[in-house]
């Protein structure tokens, strides 16, 4: 259970470890495989020349020894610097910032389209199979698993065959243009942004749709369920007031680790919809070997996830009064 | 030390004895410097409420609670330290310490958690043989029926089934059998009742006292009924708060209770017993 | 082989049909190249072709076969899951294990290590080593490895830590068992039985993780995957075209399908929490009243405030149902208090959770009827059933130092309760629930309180608060005083002594416990195997029981009479 308060110094050691790590995975890796590691800083066309890897090599700073270059790494990077893309040819933080604001809209509209759908769905079939409906439960069940089991770029696919292609309601990409503002531009961008939108939402509810259903059957078999039936409430007060809410702190303990991989599916949804965010700039930079790109935008999305760690950590007391006020007894 | 002592006759050899026992979970000390004898033959009850402390008293001696300072003395044949005070299971070498386990058995509370789920009743009971390797397959085997059979399950019928399979009294009997195969010396046994249904619990009650009579065991029933205390235990230890507050044999501290503490569970175990013993004799006077 | 029959049909539907469905993929990528019609890298018709009976996947852009490149694509989309979900499993079993049963240093640093590759993103993370290998089957087993084998360490460590917590592993221990004995004795085959299920769970995130990294481009250009299949279609914008029906449907369906064989195989429908569940009932039909109860109504002066009338109540349907009590009769006049006892099985929580109104679902009333003041409670809806339900029905349920909601305040669960039933303001509720407060003996102050705020027989009383919140003419309590510490269960049975003087109430309390009741109980109803095998006055019952099994229990108390002259 996650606890505020006394206990965030330790969290808060425990994200400053992930992002080292990032950080020495990304200085450690290249270094680490066979061949030359200047081979990934070239840009141009075709093969260097041993001359040009020779400078690239002076510039990089890759012959001095392994710790200056260490120090050197980190400087740059507490700077902002990381480095050159050698497919854009412009600093990776200019490619990664100019395109963040896309995927953020994306992800972050997803997650919580995501959320809502999922839990609600989730709470609703563990509340059917409490209430002696089984069968509506498992049927549930096996259905939205089939839904989370299709990829995510399939689904994407199919959209498009189907609403762009076959019946033209909604275009097939979206423009790389940040939208007028306007209301015919915003809505422009509505339409534009519905498709990706729904993919992602698609394949990412059955994650808090077994999240909700766990938490909530959980929950069900708790005894103060029988008591709040027993003062005579209606169901749907049991279900919502007193089910659901206490349902939902497991929920936003687990919400923090299943948006990782939301943003993992951004990647494959930006690459079908030519979306211009931070994904698609991910899926070209693996198609043209653009290492110092991948490693920026590594680097970025693991912030990412520390971030909405901590957001879920700020917020999780309000959530739960066990975790606002500390155990004291009452005096009798 | 803080108890009040009633009288006692000459007594038999001790084969237990803990001394200045302090044990702690992290910064809030549960056992008290706490001495405790116990003889051989002897079927001694520890009792108290909730929190006092008696469960980690056996866990200490069982050697499943690390105690801070104190010292735990065996002094049992076989376990090549007889006399002389025994042996000091806390500062014992590992090796003694497992010869010493076989002497001192634990039987838990929950029948429905302590036996493995996935071995044969026979195979449970038979298992202390194994872990401290006596006897032969085949010896083992005899060995384990006989256990049963001494705990009044026939052998035949229960030999071969699984835990999930018995009720909780039988669970219960089970327990005790693989307690009783390596004839420890000392069997502690900790709220053995507290899960099983009330007409069960007078029965493995007498269990206890009869194995105890048979083999000469020293029992420590740990419980907080008193009123089963009274039933069975030659001797009476009250603990509240990690601390022994009164013993004595029981049936002189059950009629003139000294401590609080002693005083408010004999009322609690009173209270119940209390209308039905009028309820008894009211019937005797109109029968009369 | 029936043995395996008997297996098979001890698994759940949704089980079997991931099993069905898993071996048939693993007999297609087995026996591929034996089904697949044509060549897949040789060209046999024209581009684009649309399918036809020759070619039922019609052709790629290039004037493949489309039907034998998805045949075919079986082996590599699997192979490469396969091999990467075994070394996961492998290793995230060493770590799991080890940090699961070792605790302390080693602990600490394996779930460190493992905490921070579950924090790293997974798709960018793959991708830059990815990258780097270079594409191949190597290259995907390493990635997908790397990504799978820390929540498989994670699981499998509180896997081991809760086996290890057992009381049978500690009896182990205190018997002088070594940790190698423990560990292949007892620890592994516990925890083996649950690798399986996780194994099969890992192929399926695998499935999914290689159609992804092919997706992008990481996959084997010579061994064409499903994943990759729609990589190309993706960049041929197949699905812009009506070539999306054939070329882009099937390769994900079966994508789709795999994943989903897996996921129930591994058990995905069956992970449910068990939890005991109370529906309020639902109507019956009235049933005539029986001479028995009229015999026992007509010695009362005045007329019972409740009386059950041959209750039969079983659970589930026909063949398979089992009984929860038979021909239960009891009379309870107003103002006494009457102790229903039996040990579990007995029928007495059906017996209690009918008078309430609160039977599990599958619970049904086969015969007989409930009468409070004349009216016969189960042909009433549940509406109606909800309306005497906490207000002329107070119910202070089991477990009650649980069963208040961990984040509502005290005093809002009591206001809830009279807010329910009565219509009143805000204001007035709480100035009530107050009142309640003090009546249970607890400080005003607990009214703001969270539960676990409160020690266990605080919250006891404030669920009796709440029973009493509207005056009720009935209280059932349900084993009000187990759980509790020897010493605050007699307070709580004070309490509930006290209030039945001060409020005239009537009661019924359930419990396996004989002394409870003995002396606060007017009357006693004693239950076996779903029967009220005595009733009566509870003196009569204790000093002379007729029932040899109330003989039994009432033997069982012992006699403490010498211990009372004390004081």
């Amino acid at each position: 259970m996650r606890q505020a308060g006394r206990s965030w110094l330790p969290r808060l050691g425990q994200y400053a470890l992930v992002l080292w790590v990032a950080v020495t995975l990304n200085f450690a890796i290249p270094r680490l495989a066979p061949g030359n590691p200047a081979l990934i800083m070239h840009t141009g066309e075709g093969d260097p020349t041993p001359e040009e890897l020779a400078e690239l090599g002076e510039i990089y700073g890759l012959n001095e020894p392994v710790l200056v270059q260490y120090g050197r790494f980190w400087l740059d990077l507490l700077r902002g610097d990381l480095g050159l893309s050698t497919d854009h040819n412009r600093p990776v933080t200019d490619v990664l910032l100019e395109r963040l604001p896309w995927s953020l809209v994306l992800v972050g509209l997803g997650l919580i389209g995501a959320i809502i759908i999922g839990t609600l769905i989730g709470a609703w079939s563990a509340w059917r199979r409490e209430a002696g409906r089984p069968s509506q439960d498992k049927g549930t069940l096996v259905g939205v698993l089939a839904i989370d089991s299709m990829p995510g770029f399939w689904v994407g696919m199919l959209l498009i065959a189907v609403f762009s292609a076959q019946l033209g309601w909604f275009p097939s990409y979206a423009s790389a243009q940040m939208p007028e503002g306007t209301l015919a531009g915003i809505a422009e961008s509505g339409r534009r942004l519905a498709m990706p939108l729904a993919t992602m939402i698609i394949t990412s509810f059955g994650t808090y749709y077994m999240l909700a259903r766990a938490s909530m059957t959980t929950v069900l078999g708790e005894p103060f369920i029988r008591l709040a039936r027993a003062k005579g409430l209606p169901e749907r007060t049991v279900a919502i007031r007193h089910a659901l809410r206490t349902a939902l702190l497991p929920i936003a303990t687990n919400a923090a680790i299943a948006a990782g991989s939301l943003v993992s599916g951004a990647v494959v949804v930006e690459t079908v919809f030519s979306y211009p965010g931070l994904g698609k700039v991910i899926a070209d930079a693996v198609a043209v070997r653009d290492y110092p790109l991948l490693q920026g935008a590594f680097l970025l999305a693991t912030l990412g996830v520390i971030a909405a760690n901590i957001l879920v950590d700020l917020l999780y007391p309000l959530l739960d009064p066990r975790v606002r006020h500390s155990r004291e007894e009452l005096p009798v | 030390m803080n108890s009040r002592m009633h009288s006692t006759a000459i007594p038999p050899r001790p084969v237990l004895e803990v001394a200045d026992l302090t044990v702690r979970y992290g910064s809030r000390t549960v056992v008290h410097e706490t001495d405790l004898i116990l003889r051989a033959g002897e079927t001694v009850a520890l009792v108290g409420d909730s929190g006092a402390g008696k469960s980690t008293v056996a866990k200490a001696i069982a050697g499943l609670a690390m105690p801070e300072a104190g010292s735990v003395r065996l002094d049992v044949p076989r376990t090549g330290h007889e006399g002389a005070g025994g042996l000091d299971l806390l500062t014992a070498s590992a090796a003694d310490r497992r010869t010493a386990r076989r002497a001192v058995h634990l039987v838990m509370q929950d029948p429905y958690a302590s036996l493995p789920p996935h071995l044969r009743v026979l195979g449970i009971v038979a298992e202390p043989l194994v872990i401290h390797r006596i006897g032969r397959r085949g010896e083992r085997g005899e060995a384990a029926r006989e256990a049963l059979r001494s705990v009044g399950l026939d052998p035949e019928q229960y030999g071969r089934r699984l835990p999930h399979e018995l009720s909780g009294g039988e669970r219960q009997r089970v327990a005790f059998a693989r307690a009783i195969i390596t004839r420890p010396a000392v069997i502690l046994a900790d709220e053995p009742t507290g899960m099983l249904d009330a007409t069960l619990r007078a029965e493995v009650s007498d269990l206890m006292g009869a194995l105890s009579r048979e083999h000469g065991t020293a029992i420590l029933h740990i419980t907080h009924d008193l009123a089963l205390a009274a039933r069975t235990c030659d001797r009476i230890v009250v603990m509240a708060n990690g601390r022994i507050v009164e013993q004595g044999r029981t049936r002189e501290v059950l009629r003139s209770p000294q401590h609080e503490t002693t005083r408010q569970l004999l009322a609690a175990a009173l209270r119940g017993a209390r209308t039905v013993g009028s309820a008894r004799r009211v019937s005797e006077a109109t029968a009369a | 082989m029936s043995r395996t029959l008997a297996l098979w049909r001890s698994l759940p539907l949704t089980s079997r049909l991931g099993f069905t469905i898993v071996a048939a993929l693993i007999l297609l990528a087995l026996f591929g190249p034996l089904l697949a019609p044509y060549d897949p890298i040789e060209r046999v018709t024209t581009p684009f072709a649309p399918p036809s009976s020759a070619h039922l996947l019609g052709a790629d852009d290039v004037g493949h076969d489309l039907l034998s490149v998805l045949i075919l694509g079986a082996r590599p989309s699997l192979l490469v899951a396969l091999l990467a979900a075994v070394a996961a499993t492998c290793v995230g079993m060493l770590v799991g294990i080890s940090a699961g049963y070792l605790r302390g240093a080693v602990d600490t640093v394996l779930m460190r290590i493992v905490d921070v590759v579950l924090a790293l993103p997974v798709v960018p993370l793959t991708l830059v080593v990815g990258v780097l290998a270079g594409p191949g089957l190597f290259t995907q087993t390493l990635v997908i490895s790397i990504a799978l084998w820390a929540p498989m360490a994670r699981e499998l460590r509180a896997q081991v830590l809760s086996v290890r917590e057992r009381d049978h592993i500690h009896a182990l221990r205190a018997m002088g068992a070594g940790h190698g004995y423990m560990l292949t004795r007892h620890i592994v085959p516990a925890v083996g039985t649950l690798v399986v299920p996780q194994l099969v769970l890992a192929v399926k995130s695998a499935v999914m993780l290689e159609a992804t990294l092919a997706f992008l481009g990481l996959g084997d250009v010579s061994s064409m995957s499903w994943g990759m299949m729609l990589s190309i279609a993706n960049e041929r914008s197949a699905f812009l075209t009506d070539a999306w029906l054939w070329w882009v449907v099937p390769p994900g369906a079966l994508i789709g399908l795999t994943v989903l064989g897996f996921a129930l195989a591994g058990g995905a429908v069956e992970r449910t929490a068990a939890g005991r569940t109370v529906r309020p009932t639902r109507r019956r039909k009235p049933a005539p009243a029986s001479a028995a109860s009229t015999a026992l109504a007509q010695t009362a002066p005045e007329a019972p405030l409740l009386e059950v009338d041959q209750l039969t109540v079983r659970y589930g349907d026909g063949e398979a149902a089992t009984g929860g009590c038979t021909g239960v009769d009891l009379v309870l006049p107003r103002g006494r208090v009457l102790g229903l006892v039996g040990e579990s099985g007995s029928g007495k929580s059906t017996v209690a959770a009918a008078l309430v109104g609160l039977m599990a679902p599958a619970a049904q009333v086969a015969e007989g009827g409930i009468r409070m003041d004349g009216t016969d409670l189960l042909v009433l809806g549940p509406r109606e059933r909800r309306g005497l339900l906490g207000s002329r029905i107070g119910l202070v349920p089991q477990e009650a130092q649980s069963a208040l909601n961990p984040v509502h305040r005290a005093g809002d669960q009591i206001a809830e309760a009279v807010l329910t039933h009565q219509d009143l303001t805000r204001e007035q509720a709480r100035a009530r629930a107050q009142e309640l407060l003090d009546l249970v003996g607890l400080p005003a102050h607990a009214f703001r309180s969270y539960p676990h705020q409160l020690s266990g027989g605080q919250r006891q009383r404030v669920v009796i608060a709440t029973a009493l919140a509207n005056d009720p003419d009935l209280l059932v309590a349900d084993e009000p005083t187990s759980g509790l510490d020897v010493l605050v269960q007699q307070d709580i049975l004070d309490l509930l002594s006290s209030l039945r003087e001060r409020l005239g109430l009537t009661m019924v309390i359930v419990t396996h416990d004989l002394p409870v009741i003995a002396h606060i109980a007017d009357d006693i109803a004693v239950m076996q195997a779903g029967f009220v095998v005595e009733q009566g006055e509870t003196l009569r019952v204790l000093a002379s029981p007729d029932d040899p099994y109330t003989q039994r229990l009432v033997g069982s108390l012992p006699d403490m009479a010498e211990f009372e002259e004390v004081r």
